[in-house]
């Protein structure tokens, strides 16, 4: 009559449960500590429990647990994406700690809410039923908007929470509207079934399915800020507190397009006026992204729209469609997480009291003192890797992606994505020309200040991801035929 | 049967095009209760009587009422006119209307319904849609509902958040 | 079919088997499928009557009760003049008040302001439909009762809410938002009460739960947690209905008179009326929750007793379980302070919300292990 779930249901969400168990104890550490003390425990702790989910996870791989009826899975490839978000939320947590101190946004919650924006993006990432996928997202959702809103005494962050609020609140009607209209042309919410039906009565005989699909691009395109519904990615990425940027730059965009693959990628049979949407929309996305970022003045607006562009590489491969393609999807994810984050990482760090922000702030910034000349040769590497630059993962990602799309014959496609790539240029190493080949601007020079513990906690951070980013992009074969393996086991 | 259908969906369209179309929110708002009532109607026409009912004890009854509450606090007066049209406007009037056409105008020429799930209105006055529901809210569907549980809780953060008073 | 069939209608309803019941729409469906479109005319003005009349007649016993009680706590009689006891008295007050000036605020929402105490009476009309007066009084009996019951109570608040603003009134405006807030919030424990009983009924429709009593009422056999569900569920209706000591929404010391301070004449009324009539409908389910509804009162093996309150009829059960709970209302508030608005908030956030969540737990494990009686 009535079939329950079993004990055994829950091994595919080990690392789910860990988080969210983790999450809980950060809070309830909230009730009993001092704050001083408590935002080092609070840290401490998340970093720990993610790196125990991580380890949870490498021991899940392989095993390709299935449970809760089909609803959630732990294939290879979702146990990637999520190892992905665990590793920039570890990263996140280790530049926010300063940031927080130095802006003084102690909202004692933020190291939970970025936990339960983790498990929001793994329910997303393993889940193969819509429903599940949908209150993942939003979990990941509503705490983005929270933790974008958290500093409650800057107007900017203020006005990009709402923006992102309401803007988010529309896409998500989107989306649900989507889902409610494929279910009621396929009578099912689980994907298998949805594909299965697709594939026997085709995607655009059925107007429900046609427009339940479209609208399902527009939600999630929404997330990942594919052009014509990025419009809120400059303002929000600028406004939030920039390790929170720096969190949903990377890790919610690894979330969408893991959701992007599952659902479109995984069987759904292609049209062909589809994929001339989907052209326009890469190449439209690559375009803005790349040319509004030469516009602009602050470097945290830049690295928005520059985000915009990575997308629309990213989309290239989307296009392209084919396994290479997804495994490049899933590589580029990783190494655009680690080299976002720490482009935007090294902003949140301060230098002598001060905001980075501008260019101008940038100017001379390697001649200023050793912690500055470290800072500077880590964003360095970041904006090459950015770039694509070989030896860095950002180029391995690119090349990937390119070759893909070239082997499925989107010539066209892959020439404009490598002249965007070209215009890109401009603008990344305008950082490193300001950093290094200018003098500093008047005040800035002089005084000598104490690095305080935090600061070093998150620069070591950040020199973890830069070194993360030279592997990658020196030995990427162990990662590239993981990759490759993760989509030869992608189930749904 | 019909007859109400059609009487309920004429009245749930026409209260909320007032939603839209009233100058006052608190007469928007009314709309909409207005609008739900009619849905939970329609719900009930389909046997749902539990979709219904929950229908307006969460938008009727606890959603709307928040809504009049900031309304009424914010103590939002009438802005100006109501359509004062300039050109973005029209451009977007006019792409809205359009794509209402195509999408009607598909629909009508090729609307194919899905296959029936298992639960049809028969088995629905069989079992009662409150069994139907309950079983696949704590069968099938127990790790969504569980879940939601999750985005509660996150959902509560955030307005401890926004509504703590002091910033410390 | 003829009008003498329908007076066989049973009252008293008793045989071995058990309790039947048939409500008043499934006599107007059961007509319809029969080819009598007479009676199930008749049938459904009957249901309309018995909505209407008990208001009206619930409305003014109830005003006179009142009077009456609060003289009487007070040390004074209370209404004497108008008939036997003041019993007329009652009438003569709708007269006035029927008599009396409408008055509308010059600045008020003239459209709000007149509809506001229809949306309130809708919602205890609505509420009485489905109350189970006897086996075979009861409007319709649908299959989720209980949670149409708290959804009729939400909307219940719109019309204070709508009545507050119209009214162009800080007073006014300061008493809905009370009345909304406090609804909101006490209806959480309202639910958690009924839930526990739900959960021993094992069904959400109240005939049901009323069958379910037939061994004994839920609040001794499900004996601690029923006892816990049963005064949460009495204090959250208290505040729901907005009487003493949660009055807040009309305290007239402090908002003169809340939300209907504005109204006058057969307006007031309504708002009078169906808070009067909502305390029935109060009391009527914490009957049919707690204390069997229409069942008569057994003690387990005391075949005689038992047979003599079977006698009894049903309706008078019921009117007589209720008509206590109306007078401990009443007695509530002639008894209780007002209690401030953040006491209010604090009591329900703080205490009874915990509580209620606790109980709930509990009682789930006293079902699976089957600790009740």
């Amino acid at each position: 009559m009535i079939t329950f779930a079993t004990v055994s249901d829950l091994m595919p969400i080990i690392p789910e449960l860990i988080l969210t168990f983790v999450a809980i104890l950060v809070l309830i550490v909230d009730l009993v500590g001092t704050q001083t003390k408590y935002r080092i425990t609070a840290a401490v702790l998340s970093i720990f429990g993610l790196c125990i989910a991580i380890v949870a996870e490498i021991q899940l791989f392989g095993e390709n647990y299935t449970g809760f009826f089909n609803t959630v899975v732990a294939d290879e490839y979702s146990i990637l994406f999520e190892i992905i978000y665990m590793i920039t939320g570890i990263i996140t947590i280790m530049i926010s700690w300063h940031y927080i101190a130095e802006n003084k946004m102690n909202f004692r919650e933020y190291y939970a809410l970025i936990l339960f924006a983790i498990i929001g993006m793994m329910f997303m990432t393993s889940s193969t039923d819509l429903l599940l996928i949908f209150i993942g997202l939003e979990i990941m959702s509503i705490s983005s908007y929270i933790l974008v809103g958290m500093m409650r005494q800057s107007v900017k962050s203020n006005e990009a929470a709402l923006k992102y609020l309401m803007l988010g609140a529309f896409s998500t009607g989107f989306l649900l509207y989507g889902i409610s209209l494929l279910y009621g042309a396929t009578a099912s919410t689980k994907l298998p079934e949805i594909v299965s039906h697709l594939q026997e009565h085709g995607v655009f005989n059925n107007p429900l399915t046609g427009f339940g699909l479209a609208l399902l691009v527009i939600g999630v395109g929404f997330k990942v800020a594919i052009v014509p519904f990025h419009m809120w990615t400059p303002d929000v990425y600028s406004g939030a507190p920039t390790p929170v940027t720096a969190f949903m730059s990377a890790a919610a965009k690894a979330a969408g397009f893991a959701m992007l693959i599952r659902i479109f990628l995984t069987g759904i049979p292609y049209a062909e006026r589809w994929d001339n949407l989907m052209w326009l929309i890469t190449v439209l996305t690559m375009t803005v992204g790349n040319v509004m970022a030469l516009k602009q003045i602050s470097i945290k607006r830049m690295l928005a729209y520059s985000s915009i562009a990575h997308a629309g590489y990213v989309m290239v491969a989307v296009v392209a469609g084919s396994e290479a393609a997804i495994s490049g999807i899933i590589f580029y994810s990783l190494a655009y997480a680690l080299m976002g984050v720490g482009a935007f990482g090294v902003l949140s760090i301060q230098s002598k009291g001060r905001t980075l922000e501008t260019y101008d702030d940038f100017t001379g910034y390697a001649s200023q003192g050793p912690k500055e000349q470290v800072m500077a040769f880590l964003m360095s590497i970041f904006m090459l890797s950015l770039l694509g630059l070989p030896l860095t993962a950002g180029f391995v990602g690119k090349f990937q992606i390119f070759y893909a799309a070239l082997d499925a014959g989107w010539v066209w496609l892959t020439v404009i994505a490598a002249m965007n790539s070209v215009i890109s240029l401009f603008y990344y190493l305008r950082v490193i020309v300001c950093m290094y080949m200018k003098d500093p601007l008047d005040s800035a020079v002089d005084g000598n200040e104490q690095p305080t513990f935090s600061s070093v906690f998150a620069i070591s951070g950040l020199l973890g991801t830069a070194i993360a980013v030279l592997y990658l992009g020196v030995f990427p074969n162990r990662f590239v035929e993981l990759a490759q393996l993760s989509v030869k086991t992608i189930s749904f | 049967m019909l007859f109400t259908f059609y009487l309920f969906a004429v009245i749930a369209v026409a209260s909320s095009l007032g939603v839209l179309i009233c100058r006052n929110p608190i007469y928007s708002a009314m709309s909409l209760v207005c609008t739900f009532f009619c849905l939970g109607v329609i719900y009930i026409l389909l046997n749902e009587e539990f979709v219904a009912v929950i229908q307006i004890l969460v938008y009727a009854g606890a959603i709307l009422v928040l809504f009049l509450f900031v309304i009424m606090l914010l103590n939002i007066t009438p802005d100006g006119e109501l359509f004062r049209l300039n050109i973005p406007k029209v451009i977007g009037i006019g792409i809205t209307i359009g794509f209402l056409a195509q999408i009607i105008g598909l629909f009508l020429s090729g609307l194919q319904y899905g296959p029936k799930d298992i639960y049809t209105v028969e088995k629905l006055t069989e079992e009662g849609s409150i069994a139907v529901i309950g079983r696949l809210l704590y069968g099938e569907y127990v790790l969504p509902f569980e879940v939601v549980s999750l985005l509660l809780l996150v959902a509560v953060i955030g307005a401890v958040i926004i509504g703590k008073r002091r910033l410390d | 079919m003829n009008i003498l069939d329908l007076l066989s209608i049973p009252i008293l309803n008793i045989s071995s088997s058990g309790w039947e019941t048939i409500t008043i729409a499934q006599r107007a469906a059961d007509a319809l499928s029969g080819n009598s479109i007479e009676l199930t005319i008749f049938f459904l003005i009957l249901c309309i009557l018995i909505t209407v009349s008990m208001l009206a007649g619930l409305g003014m016993v109830l005003i006179y009760a009142e009077r009456k009680i609060a003289g009487h706590f007070q040390c004074r009689l209370g209404p004497m003049r108008v008939g036997w006891h003041g019993t007329l008295q009652a009438f003569a007050d709708v007269l006035k008040l029927l008599l009396k000036e409408d008055l509308v605020p010059a600045r008020a929402d003239k459209l709000l302001h007149l509809g506001a105490p229809f949306l309130s009476i809708l919602a205890t009309v609505l509420g009485l439909a489905i109350i189970p007066m006897s086996p075979s009084i009861q409007v319709i009996d649908v299959n989720i009762g209980v949670v149409y019951v708290t959804a009729i109570t939400g909307l219940g608040v719109l019309g204070a809410l709508i009545a507050g603003w119209s009214s162009n009134n800080k007073w006014s405006l300061l008493g809905a938002m009370r009345a909304g807030a406090q609804l909101i919030s006490y209806e959480l424990s309202a639910t958690l009460g009924i839930l526990v009983i739900v959960l021993f009924a094992g069904s959400l429709q109240l005939s049901e739960i009323i069958q379910s009593q037939a061994e004994g009422w839920w609040i001794w056999r499900a004996h601690i947690v029923g006892i816990i569900a049963f005064f949460i569920f009495l204090i959250a209706s208290t505040a729901e209905l907005n009487r003493t000591p949660f009055d807040l929404p009309e305290g007239e010391s402090e908002l003169t008179g809340g939300f209907h301070t504005e109204y006058s004449g057969l307006r007031f009324a309504f708002f009078f009326l169906s808070e009067f009539v909502n305390m029935f409908v109060a009391s009527a389910l914490v009957v049919t929750l707690f204390f069997g509804g229409w069942m008569p009162f057994h003690i387990g093996n005391w075949e005689a007793f038992n047979s003599i309150m079977d006698l009894i009829p049903p309706a008078i059960w019921f009117a007589g379980k209720s008509a206590f709970f109306i007078f401990l209302l009443m007695w509530f508030r002639w008894t209780f302070p007002r209690m401030r608005i953040d006491q209010l908030m604090r009591l329900e956030w703080k205490i009874l919300l915990p509580i209620g969540f606790a109980n709930i737990f509990l009682a789930s494990l006293v079902i699976l292990t089957k600790f009740h009686f």
